[in-house]
């Protein structure tokens, strides 16, 4: 039974940041990856979210540390920049790559005649 | 956003801030001016034909900038573009320079050349044709607008399909007010239809 109870920590699953597992937060941060930075205006544009929601996406984001806000002015409009941070940028690539492991480990499993589909009892 | 292709991501970021039909105007005003200028050179003469229309392309550049800032900006927002794609606009400028001068010392080859009585519809209108293709190519490729291209050719057209129709008796001027005012009305059309579904958005409002 001692197999059995192994659990999936530290496996691929775990190597996914939850902070950017989330749908919305990955638009913006999809976003803002190619690009160097961009205002809200243009982000509800492109995401599709609403301000409300873009706001508290982009607190946690800024939280996390992915983001950086710089405000400023545009003329005599204040204008908000937002930006990605090295560590944001460092994050996005690592949870591409973690997904792709995790993608791969998958589809290895459903491809028939590869070992790890093989029944365990026959 | 069904898969993530960074690529045309940025693309897609890219025109939406870009590509709001502004630009298509602009070049329909210079594309008018083709088709206007010989039909003042009559009164004006060859050079003010053309000249009188450099303080119009100004003003029509001043406005669009000031439409831009009044009625896009506040819809599609503003975004900073990454090294790559200043890269791309830097070498678009360069390019563009370069085909520039290359326009200039051809049309100064093919007037020596008109000046020592070598004469052909093709004199000017090759090279010229060429050019407007290059330009065209260029610009669709660094701003990711294909349609650029599509205006490339059209306009490359111009120069032989005006002669024919002036050849055959069709139109006046080289064919050059039919040709090219019809692309210019055709490229301010598509600007404005692209302008337009923008400029009706509302403007989004922050308390959501």
């Amino acid at each position: 039974m001692a197999e059995n109870t192994e659990t999936m920590s530290n496996g691929p699953v775990d190597q996914i940041d939850p902070v950017l597992h989330a749908a919305a937060r990955l638009k913006v941060v999809t976003q803002l990856y190619v690009l160097d930075a961009a205002d809200a205006t243009f982000l509800v544009n492109r995401t599709g979210l609403t301000w409300g929601n873009l706001s508290t996406h982009l607190s946690k984001l800024e939280g996390a540390g992915y983001v950086s806000l710089n405000k400023g002015y545009q003329g005599k409009k204040p204008q908000t920049m937002i930006r990605l941070t090295n560590k944001g940028r460092r994050a996005f690539k690592q949870y591409r790559e973690a997904m792709q492991r995790l993608l791969e480990d998958t589809r290895r499993v459903d491809e028939p005649g590869k070992p790890m589909d093989q029944p365990s009892g026959s | 956003m069904n898969a993530i292709d960074l690529k045309r991501e940025e693309r897609n970021a890219f025109r939406s801030v870009t590509d709001t039909g502004l630009r298509d105007m602009m070049i329909a005003s210079f594309v008018a001016m083709f088709a206007i200028a010989p039909l003042l050179s009559g009164t004006l003469g060859d050079f003010w034909s053309s000249a009188v229309f450099l303080p119009v392309l100004a003003v029509v550049y001043l406005i669009i900038r000031f439409v831009h800032s009044r009625l896009i900006v506040p819809r599609v927002g503003q975004a900073q573009w990454s090294a790559v794609r200043k890269s791309h606009l830097r070498r678009l400028g360069v390019a563009m320079l370069v085909v520039n001068v290359a326009a200039f010392i051809s049309g100064a080859v093919a007037f020596f050349l008109a000046e020592r009585g070598v004469t052909g519809p093709w004199l000017f209108s090759v090279p010229l044709s060429l050019i407007v293709m290059v330009l065209f190519s260029l610009l669709a490729y660094a701003m990711s607008v294909p349609r650029y291209f599509v205006y490339g050719v059209a306009l490359a057209a111009c120069l032989p399909v005006g002669e024919w129709l002036f050849q055959q008796g069709y139109a006046s001027h080289h064919g050059f007010p039919m040709v090219f005012g019809s692309a210019a009305i055709a490229i301010a059309l598509i600007g404005l239809v692209k302008f337009v579904r923008i400029a009706s958005q509302p403007i989004p409002a922050e308390d959501g």
